[in-house]
């Protein structure tokens, strides 16, 4: 018996476990830094983390990975490595090649890249990871896949932020070659030679779709019979076709958010004001829009006008824009069609200025909107006009709903 | 409804006629169990399956550690799975959550009995559990710590400490 205080650790109490559940079980959850330390304990420890059946070289410095660290992982450490994850900065760029020569041959299933600084220039040696579930890549100048490209069978989740692409069909191909894939964010992509258009991106098992781009490629959405949740933010969608058009590829989705605020390209003739599908499944549409032009003003209602099927509404207003066009209550009324927004439940309007547009889209949906159960108006705590002000103005005002109840929060900024 | 409570090992099985079959411990004590508790041992598992009378020994685990798993398996086979994403499927899983955390607040020789438990009786998520909490010991401690925390004894001579600091220094410090 030990005695009673303090308490003694066991002697040695990981060494009472079977080696098999310390290495698989334990020490395979640590991160690599901890697992390395873990070689300073004793004799026994010194090489233990060599021989691990898995290694997470993950290391997610804000500043960059110094390549040695990498290096010597790699020299020391021969097994698998399921899980690749660092910060790429101007001294590790140029050791990116040879890692990926390495890791190919290491069954790594999650890759996560990020060059901080420079644009990272990476081989046709990522084609050959085939055990990929999830790969991320963040400003990489991304390589024309090599004839015979097997594809990523098991690629679940693609994420490209920052690349830049030569051709339109390396995309396609990539995502041609994932058939499993669930989530794709393509976030500022850039494709040298953009001259044809029409990129098909087909992907039968795809749930979640975001697009974030300041340029759009004429790219069209050909078969995605899954899409639940799609995120479209096009700083140009006029630049080839309308955004209607662009928008019937995701037009089955369940969830959508868009960003409609810019002004169109091309001039007043592309309006979007009728749309030749509906949104038969879209429960919740989240837009970053405003109300200050005709463009995103029509925009908003074709869309609230082909959703059958909303229940909820979220609208972010987007900058501090002039209110350039006035559209009253009489205006917005002639957009307002019967049977509109018939399941809407829950509108949440955030940033508002109460600007005579928006109030009059408020109290056109409080009037009109016969299921609507809540209201929420959610303003800048600098804004001048009283809460009970609007309020008032608002109460006075007829509700379709019975059960309609409306709320007014301020939100502070936090320092 | 109400979840098989026991912290003895003694069955009181909620649902009325539910099969249960005894466990004997290393240090010979009996515990009856509902089947379907007892089966989250994979090991057990295959002893029912195999037949016998007279209870199902298992040799090494003693009785004081085969109450705790037993307590696990006991938690986690209670909950009759409601519809997924109805609320009440939500507030069982933290409560099992809440469960665990408890159960985890042991000395490191039982959490290490335990880990050898369910190991050998193959409860895939007690090990799991077990494991994970022995791991989050380890994380973001110094060398030094980890030793006086598992009493592992520091034999390096001075020159490989030496040599060992060099090797790691500025890298993973």
């Amino acid at each position: 018996m030990e005695p009673p205080a303090p308490p003694p650790p066991p002697a040695d109490a990981l060494s009472s476990l079977p080696d098999a559940v310390v290495d698989g079980s334990i020490l395979t959850r640590l991160d690599l830094r901890d697992v390395v330390r873990t070689s300073a304990l004793s004799r026994a420890w010194r090489h233990r983390w060599e021989s691990l059946p898995t290694l997470s070289l993950s290391l997610r410095d804000g500043i960059g990975t110094p390549p040695s660290i990498v290096d010597s992982v790699l020299s020391c450490y021969a097994g698998r490595i399921p899980d690749f994850s660092i910060r790429i900065n101007s001294q590790s760029a140029c050791r990116v090649d040879d890692w990926l020569v390495d890791l190919s041959l290491r069954d790594v299933q999650s890759m996560d890249l990020r060059s901080n600084d420079c644009l990272l220039s990476i081989r046709s040696s990522i084609y050959s990871f085939s055990h990929l579930v999830t790969l991320k890549l963040h400003r990489c100048d991304i390589p024309t896949s090599p004839v015979g490209f097997a594809g990523f069978p098991l690629l679940k989740d693609l994420e490209l932020v920052d690349a830049h692409l030569s051709e339109i069909e390396d995309l396609e191909a990539i995502v041609r070659g994932s058939p499993l894939l669930d989530a794709l964010m393509l976030s500022d992509a850039y494709i040298l030679n953009n001259e044809l258009a029409g990129c098909v991106i087909e992907a039968p098992n795809l749930r979640s779709l975001t697009i974030i781009s300041v340029v759009v490629y004429g790219w069209q959405f050909g078969g995605l019979p899954r899409l639940d949740n799609a995120t479209i933010d096009l700083d140009t969608y006029m630049y080839e076709g309308d955004l209607g058009e662009f928008l019937a590829g995701v037009a089955h989705a369940r969830k959508l958010t868009l960003t409609t605020f810019y002004l169109p390209k091309m001039g007043d003739d592309t309006l979007l004001e009728t749309l030749p599908y509906k949104f038969f499944n879209l429960r919740s549409l989240f837009l970053c829009t405003h109300f200050c032009g005709l463009y995103s003003i029509l925009a908003t209602f074709c869309l609230l006008r082909n959703a059958p099927s909303l229940e909820e509404l979220e609208i972010t207003i987007n900058g501090d824009q002039e209110q350039e066009t006035e559209a009253n209550t009489e205006f917005q009324n002639t957009q307002w069609t019967n049977g509109m927004c018939g399941s809407l439940q829950v509108v949440t309007i955030n940033d508002i200025s109460c600007l005579s547009n928006e109030m009059c889209f408020i109290k056109l949906v409080l009037s009109k909107a016969t299921s609507l159960r809540t209201m929420s108006i959610i303003l800048d705590d600098e804004f001048s006009r009283s809460n009970e002000n609007i309020l008032s103005e608002l109460n006075t005002n007829r509700r379709a709903s019975p059960h309609a109840q409306v709320f007014l929060q301020r939100y502070h900024w936090t320092k | 409804m109400a979840a098989a409570d026991s912290c003895d090992g003694i069955s009181t099985s909620g649902g009325g006629w539910e099969k249960t079959v005894t466990l004997v411990s290393s240090d010979d004590a009996r515990f009856e169990v509902r089947e379907a508790a007892a089966s989250l041992s994979q090991t057990v598992r295959r002893m029912i399956r195999a037949g016998g009378d007279g209870g199902i020994p298992l040799p090494k685990v003693d009785a004081r550690t085969l109450s705790t798993v037993l307590e696990y398996c006991n938690k986690h086979a209670a909950v009759p799975a409601p519809a997924p994403e109805s609320s009440s499927a939500e507030a069982a899983a933290v409560d099992l959550e809440w469960f665990d955390k408890e159960l985890m607040h042991v000395d490191l020789a039982t959490l290490c009995s335990l880990i050898r438990a369910a190991d050998y009786l193959e409860v895939a998520g007690l090990l799991d559990l077990t494991c994970k909490t022995v791991a989050d010991m380890i994380k973001s401690k110094t060398a030094e710590e980890i030793r006086q925390m598992f009493g592992i004894q520091n034999d390096f001579t001075p020159e490989e400490e030496e040599q060992l600091s060099r090797e790691n220094a500025g890298v993973f410090e």
